[in-house]
């Protein structure tokens, strides 16, 4: 399948009073032409900065993609566009739906006009067809009665709504890519799930790629073709959701998935990854993970692993994947997966 | 709607006839006699004077006598001025109060809120800076000093502006920026807080998002955001510049009501003092409930309760 | 994505490393406490540094100042009266004025020293009645501030307790108290402070009554709305099960956390109190002679404006340091205590 948006080797620093923060230490991945691809990783892993990056939204003062990034799109490296160029590209080719809905619409603008803006600024709409456009797209994520509500304040709207209508706003254009920052987290439970089915619709609709960013692991199995882990600035495995799910391979996708609950697992705690991520100021030499890792060797405090491919599809970031490592049992939890589904990783299940 | 102004309606008048009271009472534990200063007077010359503005009665007597009046609109006969009422020694001096207080509160806010808007978008840069100090400076300098300090230096040293008095507009300029000053300080920092505020906001991010240039998030989306709330400086401003007018007019012998003020304390001439200190106490109270009603009508996510707020 | 190659690894690279839990757990930044956290943060902000070092320094002329140029801030010299300033060490450059010369308004210059055969030199000049303006100038900066230490402190005593009682104990007696305020607020301040200066007459007491009684409503407000966040959190409700009175929740668990808005609130009374107290002599409210505040000075040198600019401009320049520095430790202060500004 072909490849709408590759990174590579993105690195990302910030500016604080304390010092340089490595924030982003060598990112790669590519998003193919109409796939969900799920990030997923502990708060300051590093997800929300490196979808930020690709819409260049970081604040300027302060933040600073290093030379040598590449972000390819429709064959250019968006680190390098100007402003202006780069104006063109959000809302019309690349799109984002945010985390907040309570606080990421413009409180003093009706929800119409938000709507319309992006129309009339990058398709050349008039205002009235901009305004029709906005009523079919509120149709379209299932607003009741847009007619009469087109014309509202976001506060007269309940959180999911609003969530609707931010989906709304990033759709408008019939962008390639769509960038979801963590949509659902700050949603109730029903209302979650009610805009993942609303987001696998229109996905299939409107043929987009989509960049889901999580922490929510059952939130990835529900909407993701790939997961790609994150952890201290960097990617320790990507693979389909199944290799992801039935056969991880980095001790802490491990303690990911081991983390979670689960309904066969009889096991009376829940298993939590000790520790803290590590401090991006001064990142450990090594691997970041291996202060946190009950499999760690010596090679993981001296070296950071690179990354070894499992099959076709799925690479991990883990000595244990060398040649001369110890083989190592994974955790209970993880095996119990692996062995619900035997040797098939690179197909996916009934989805 | 409705229900709540007229609630607010009320508390207004409430507010105004404690004050009014407390003023009285105040203003007659005040010691000394208004006929005492001026000149001597014999003890049966103070009794006929007494008896003449009605303060040989019982305390009491005279406040419900006074609120009486000052139902009807009366707000008594000045004891300095012989006669003429104080209705009208005010009226007569409005104008020039009014001229200048409306000048310099326009001038003051607009300009502040420039300064702060520029501010917030070159944050940290030598602009910033600049405007920081300015509000910082005009926050600081007692506007009694700066209208002294601009008298002499632009009036007196280099003769661009009248140095004194009340003779038509550019009279109206010197002291109009120096009680204007603190308007501008005032806005300028409050503006800087909210824009960087409003630009740290996610619907700002989500503009961008959109394709939104620089200019359009600056003043399409941040700007009306964070102009609302500027609104509620309003009525603490128009407390400053009540404060203001009095020194100012006092600087640049404007026959203003600030002045009438002061020369009234002066001479404990009891009636000016209780006329202006209503009309004072009421010109506040309005503008702060000018202010409310504004912000809800200005702000689409304020619906004002009849509830207590 | 590429495989590893090239590099090889000795064997014993790959055996288990020590393990230990409680590593992962190392937070990597020293932990500090309120008070450090702060005054990290405070010594970022140069403008706050600066005006601290020269707020110090005017405090301290407030008191060796009067002593220092050897004139009696009250004895009265009419042969010495109106003299400019002049420090005779740097009396010869010319573009600094303290060269003992005025320009009268015909654009003439005149040395009255010279004249009059004045050997003393008065640093910053002398008012109409001869006495020393370096003196009285100090001694006036003493008075101001007494008077807005006074008050603020007042204010903080008592709008302090009225916040933490109306906020804690909350219901009928918040509502009370804070209908109490709400039309004290709606008083302008102005008239309540003359009325008052008036009944109790001029002086260093009744200026300070008169501040203390109209400023401390806003340290109750911001007080009580602190309490009304703080008393529910699981702090305070722990310490409550756990039987602890009233007074030690308030003083003990309440108070600790209000340090810095009150603190806050207090550095942007004094300015207040500073500016109040020079507006009440400037309309004749103020001090009476021969006291001298800052306010007096600023009064009687504008009325010499048009021929003894000095003896305005000196106490003008003074004011200002105080009100600046003051402003801009307050705004440091703010910035440092203020949780959003985190980084």
């Amino acid at each position: 399948m072909k490849s709408i948006l590759t990174v590579k080797d993105l690195n990302i620093s910030f500016n604080t009073y304390a010092g340089e923060v490595k924030a982003i230490r060598g990112v790669n991945f590519d998003l193919k032409k109409g796939e969900t691809l799920a990030i997923v990783g502990e708060s300051g892993s590093g997800k929300s900065v490196t979808t930020k990056s690709i819409m260049r939204l970081l604040p300027k003062s302060n933040s600073e993609i290093k030379k040598g990034s590449q972000i390819l799109f429709d064959g250019r490296n968006l680190a390098d566009l100007s402003d202006k160029e780069m104006q063109k590209i959000r809302g019309r080719d690349i799109s984002m739906i945010f985390q907040d809905p309570m606080t990421s619409l413009n409180p003093t603008m009706k929800i119409g006009k938000q709507i319309a803006e992006p129309l009339i600024k990058h398709q050349k709409f008039s205002k009235k067809q901009a305004m029709e456009r906005a009523l079919e797209l509120l149709k379209l994520v299932g607003l009741p009665q847009p007619e009469r509500r087109i014309k509202q304040y976001p506060h007269q709207f309940s959180g999911g709504q609003r969530q609707r209508i931010v989906i709304a706003i990033a759709l408008a254009c019939n962008p390639q890519v769509l960038i979801a920052d963590e949509p659902t987290t700050a949603l109730d439970v029903t209302i979650q799930a009610q805009i993942l089915d609303l987001m696998k619709n229109l996905q299939k609709k409107i043929d987009t790629s989509i960049i889901f960013i999580t922490h929510d692991l059952g939130v990835v199995a529900n909407v993701a073709d790939r997961v790609a882990v994150m952890y201290g600035g960097r990617i320790v495995e990507v693979g389909t959701v199944d290799e992801i799910f039935y056969n991880p391979q980095h001790p802490y996708t491990w303690g990911l998935i081991s983390s979670m609950p689960s309904i066969d697992a009889n096991d009376d705690e829940l298993f939590v990854i000790p520790g803290s991520p590590p401090d991006l100021l001064n990142p450990p030499k090594g691997d970041a993970f291996a202060v946190r890792n009950r499999y760690a060797m010596a090679i993981d405090m001296e070296e950071e692993p690179p990354m070894f491919q499992v099959s076709e599809t799925h690479y991990a970031a883990t000595w244990l994947l060398h040649p001369d490592a110890p083989k190592v049992e994974p955790p209970e939890a993880v095996k119990r997966r692996q062995r619900k589904t035997p040797g098939v990783y690179n197909t996916k299940g009934e989805e | 709607m409705g229900k709540y102004v007229l609630q607010r309606i009320g508390y207004m008048l409430i507010t105004l006839f404690i004050i009014v009271s407390l003023s009285y009472f105040l203003m007659k534990l005040i010691p000394g006699s208004p006929f005492s200063a001026a000149e001597k007077l014999t003890d049966s010359q103070l009794a006929i004077m007494n008896a003449k503005y009605g303060l040989d009665q019982p305390v009491p007597i005279q406040y419900l006598k006074y609120m009486g009046n000052v139902l009807q609109g009366d707000l008594g006969v000045s004891f300095q001025f012989s006669n003429t009422p104080v209705t009208e020694l005010i009226s007569q001096r409005v104008g020039p109060s009014v001229t200048l207080g409306l000048q310099a509160m326009i001038f003051g806010t607009i300009f502040g809120i420039v300064l702060g808007v520029i501010a917030a978008l070159r944050q940290n840069t030598w602009m910033d800076y600049g405007s920081t100090f300015l509000a910082i400076l005009g926050k600081s300098i007692p506007s009694f000093v700066f209208a002294a300090l601009l008298q002499y230096f632009i009036a007196v040293k280099l003769g661009w502006l009248p140095v004194a008095f009340w003779r038509g507009f550019e009279y109206s300029i010197l002291p109009s920026i120096a009680l204007a000053i603190f308007p501008i300080s005032i806005a300028a920092r409050f503006m800087r807080t909210e824009m960087i505020d409003v630009l740290g906001s996610d619907y700002i991010t989500l503009a961008r998002a959109k394709g939104a240039t620089p200019f359009e998030v600056a003043f399409k989306h941040a700007l009306r955001n964070a102009l609302i709330p500027v609104v509620t400086v309003l009525g603490p401003l128009t407390a400053a510049l009540m404060t203001g007018s009095l020194v100012v007019e006092q600087v640049f012998a404007i026959p203003g009501i600030g002045e009438q003020f002061v020369t009234s304390i002066k001479v404990l001439d009891h009636p000016v003092i209780m006329g202006t200190t209503i009309l004072y106490a009421t010109l506040f109270i309005v503008i702060i409930f000018i202010v409310d009603i504004l912000y809800s009508i200005i702000d689409p996510r304020i619906r004002l309760s009849g509830g207590n707020n | 994505m590429a495989n590893h190659s090239g590099k090889r690894f000795p064997k014993e690279m790959f055996e288990p490393a020590h393990y230990d839990e409680s590593l992962g757990e190392k937070i990597e930044k020293p932990s500090l406490n309120f008070w450090q956290d702060a005054w990290l943060r405070v010594k970022k902000n140069k403008a706050a540094i600066i005006s601290l070092v020269l707020l110090t320094m005017l405090i301290i002329m407030a008191f060796i100042g009067p002593y220092l140029s050897g004139y009696d801030g009250d004895v009265q010299r009419a042969e010495h009266n109106n003299l400019p300033p002049r420090i005779e060490a740097i009396q010869h450059i010319d573009w600094l004025p303290f060269n003992g010369t005025i320009t009268n308004r015909e654009g003439e210059t005149l040395t009255p020293y010279e004249d009059r055969q004045v050997e003393e030199s008065y640093w910053f000049g002398t008012d109409q009645f001869g006495r020393d303006l370096f003196t009285r100038l100090w001694e006036g900066v003493q008075i101001s501030l007494l008077i807005a230490f006074l008050a603020t402190a007042i204010d903080m005593i008592f709008g302090v307790s009225y916040g933490a009682i109306s906020g804690y104990f909350g219901g009928r007696v918040d509502n009370i108290m804070q209908r109490i305020i709400e039309i004290l607020m709606g008083i302008p301040n102005l008239v309540i402070v003359i009325l008052l200066i008036l009944i109790l007459e001029p002086g260093i007491l009744s200026i300070t009554i008169a501040l203390a009684i109209t400023g401390w409503t806003t340290m109750a407000r911001v007080v009580r709305g602190q309490v009304l966040k703080l008393k529910n959190e699981e702090f305070a409700l722990a310490s409550k099960t756990l039987g602890a009175t009233n007074i030690r929740i308030i003083f003990k668990h309440l108070m600790p956390n209000m340090v810095g808005v009150i603190i806050i609130n207090t550095m942007f009374t004094i300015p207040n109190a500073i500016f109040f107290e020079a507006f009440l002599s400037f309309i004749g409210l103020g001090l009476q002679p021969p006291d001298a505040s800052l306010g007096t000075l600023i009064e009687s040198g504008f009325k010499s404006l048009l021929l003894y600019p000095y003896q305005l401009i000196i106490p003008s320049i003074v004011i200002s340091l105080l009100m600046i520095t003051f402003n801009l430790i307050a705004d440091g202060l703010r910035d440092a205590f203020d949780p959003k500004m985190r980084d």
